[in-house]
């Protein structure tokens, strides 16, 4: 049986770490000023959306869910129909008329 | 699918005004006056609101207040702006005794690493004295290329693994329970 699961501790660490990059990438790229308020508030929003998606983990989720599901189970066969197992267990045979029986006189091999 | 792109074009719609609010915007407030002189350039927060100077050198700076007479406490600082938690990181230009000076000048010499080349800074300055409460700021930007500031070229390598990171984040990992 196949169960799925998300990795919300990767998500919220690498969230995190995403948003650190993103800020020196902005900083650096001169797209925002030193003092913005996005650079305090973007590392935290990406923490938070990163430990969501860790623990939703959309991708690969359903396909997932249809393997964990039971094989389809096949329909009861009506009252007047006598089944018969497809590998009934073998009859012992008669090993009497085979072999017989070793005595005493038979030289151990 | 359907619930990411919704997502991210809320994202879009968020961001969009939170980078186009950090446009330039110098100014100067209250009855002072400040300038700066670097080789031969004259900077005023009240004409430029965003300014490029060079990495180093020395800039000739005067200010005055144009109010007021005889002697009296003064306080004020000049600084550069960051974000909470660390808010302000100053320079040594600070002054907090008494004068009767109303107008000063002087020459300061910067020299700043090259890894500093990039971002924007909001330099601020403030002045303090009976009723007189002076505010200035202006946006600096480094002279230089900012595709050649290794901090930048690295972070972006590290942003693309963190986004690839990401994207393994997002897929369900799948488990085999006996």
């Amino acid at each position: 049986m196949t169960e799925t699961k998300g990795r919300p501790v990767r998500g919220l660490i690498g969230g995190f770490l995403l948003g650190i990059f993103v800020d020196i990438d902005l900083v650096f790229g001169g797209i925002v000023k030193l003092n913005s308020n996005l650079l305090t508030i973007l590392p935290l929003a990406l923490l938070v959306i990163g430990l969501l998606l860790g623990i939703w983990a959309p991708i690969g989720r359903s396909s997932g869910a249809a393997a964990s599901q039971p094989a389809p189970v096949p329909a009861a066969a009506p009252s007047n129909v006598t089944t018969v197992p497809a590998s009934a267990p073998p009859e012992p045979a008669p090993t009497a008329d085979l072999a017989p029986p070793a005595t005493e006189e038979t030289p151990p091999i | 699918m359907r619930l990411i792109r919704i997502l991210v074009a809320a994202a879009i719609v968020i961001a969009f005004p939170i980078l186009s609010a950090t446009a330039a915007h110098a100014s100067l407030d209250g009855p002072c006056t400040g300038t700066g002189t670097i080789n031969g350039i004259k900077y005023d927060p009240k004409i430029e609101d965003s300014i490029t100077i060079p990495r180093k050198g020395d800039v000739h700076w005067e200010g005055t207040v144009t109010d007021g007479s005889g002697k009296r406490a003064i306080n004020g600082e000049v600084y550069v702006e960051l974000p909470w938690p660390i808010s302000k990181v100053k320079f040594n230009g600070t002054w907090g005794k008494s004068s009767d000076s109303y107008e000063n000048a002087n020459v300061y010499h910067y020299d700043l690493p090259s890894v500093l080349v990039g971002p924007k800074f909001t330099v601020s300055g403030d002045h303090h004295e009976r009723a007189i409460n002076c505010f200035g700021t202006i946006d600096v930007y480094l002279k230089g290329s900012k595709l050649k500031n290794p901090i930048l070229l690295a972070s972006l390598v590290f942003t693309v693994i963190a986004i690839v990171n990401m994207s393994i984040v997002i897929r369900a990992r799948k488990r085999v329970r006996t």
